[in-house]
């Protein structure tokens, strides 16, 4: 039997709107969680957090990478079917990068920083882990923080954190990263200074 | 409204099932919606199905060559109504149907979607075929006919005197 794909937003324009919100708010808030209460029936691997916000942001003028694990024909034909957006082989071209934490690294450098004209163009890498907690673990600061704030996000390992700092001297360029679990967001983006 | 024309054309295998299945598309697109409604009320056994996208109004650009002549051009938008969906088949499968209809009723787009899923399953297809399609088929072909025969009849032909001869 040929690919049915599984349905996507239960209401799409309240839940759109609605993670839509959660990942703006988690960019103006560096480290802060914020919840996803979106539950579409993406496939497994791909896990309806990511699977949100995918739904929300991806349509067919933003190319998408997937890591080998969440490239499987169940995800790329819902993705596909639901956002129109298309997936790309080369990890340079693309405006949304997928991967889970426990994924194989690329080097961060490989993907799209931007020009020096339109930053903007950059990656955004979206990363599924299992858990986000506040209140420990790594030490935020810059624009979006009063202070300091601490985010622990599980599974990604010092050397992610070297090859972002490694990057830093190249703003305005430099990629934005959204970290989430089934159902919470937290960005990082690429004016926050991390600290283990 | 978002396009998912790109992604996988499920439910078909072939050049020739696929153009089977332009054929009835077009019909069911085009037969009203009160016909679609009632075969659907005829059907004995209504199959269970599942929403994959539920019914959405949105645009369309329309582009073509107003002329006849030269590069297609964009001539307007027009509304139109989508919907997608997976009938069961009975066997513990399923089969995607869609439908796309001009206009902003979704109930329209619903029903074609559910008669495309249909089509695609052997024992209901060819009972549709006879009962539905073949009949609207014919309907739109004469009403077809019948308006470019009106359209013929009322044809003026302009010339020009030559003068001067």
């Amino acid at each position: 039997m040929s690919f049915v794909p599984a349905a996507g937003f239960a209401d799409p324009v309240t839940d759109a709107n609605a993670s839509f919100r959660a990942v703006l708010n988690a960019m103006a808030h560096p480290g802060r969680l914020f919840s996803i209460t979106a539950q579409p029936p993406a496939p497994p691997v791909l896990g309806c957090g990511l699977g949100s916000i995918l739904l929300a942001l991806a349509d067919r003028d933003t190319p998408l990478w997937l890591s080998e694990t969440i490239a499987v024909p169940e995800v790329a034909g819902w993705i596909g079917f639901h956002t129109g957006a298309q997936l790309v082989g080369d990890h340079r071209m693309a405006s949304f990068v997928l991967f889970h934490a426990q994924d194989r690294l690329l080097p961060l450098d490989d993907f799209s920083l931007g020009s020096p004209e339109y930053p903007d163009r950059s990656a955004t890498l979206l990363i599924g882990v299992e858990r986000l907690q506040e209140g420990k673990g790594l030490t935020l600061s810059g624009p979006g923080i009063e202070s300091t704030n601490r985010l622990d996000i599980d599974g990604i390992g010092p050397e992610f954190w070297q090859a972002r700092a490694n990057l830093a001297p190249l703003y305005p360029l430099g990629l934005d990263l959204i970290f989430c679990t089934q159902n919470q967001v937290a960005a990082l983006p690429r004016t926050t200074v991390v600290e283990a | 409204m978002r396009d998912g024309t790109n992604g996988p054309q499920a439910g078909s295998s072939g050049p020739s099932s696929n153009a089977a299945r332009a054929r009835w598309l077009a019909i069911l697109a085009q037969a009203p919606k009160q016909v679609l409604k009632e075969a659907w009320g005829r059907l004995e056994a209504k199959p269970d199905y599942r929403l994959i996208r539920a019914p959405e109004t949105g645009l369309a650009l329309v582009r073509g060559r107003i002329g006849g002549v030269g590069q297609r051009f964009n001539i307007g938008e027009m509304s139109l109504c989508r919907c997608s969906l997976a009938v069961d088949d009975g066997q513990g499968g399923e089969v995607a149907g869609h439908g796309y209809v001009a206009g902003c009723d979704q109930d329209h787009a619903l029903y074609v979607a559910l008669f495309d899923g249909l089509m695609q399953l052997p024992p209901h297809g060819a009972r549709l075929e006879s009962d539905l399609i073949a009949p609207q088929e014919k309907t739109q072909a004469d009403a077809k006919r019948q308006s470019v025969e009106t359209a013929q009849a009322s044809r003026v032909e302009f010339f020009t005197m030559v003068r001067g001869e």
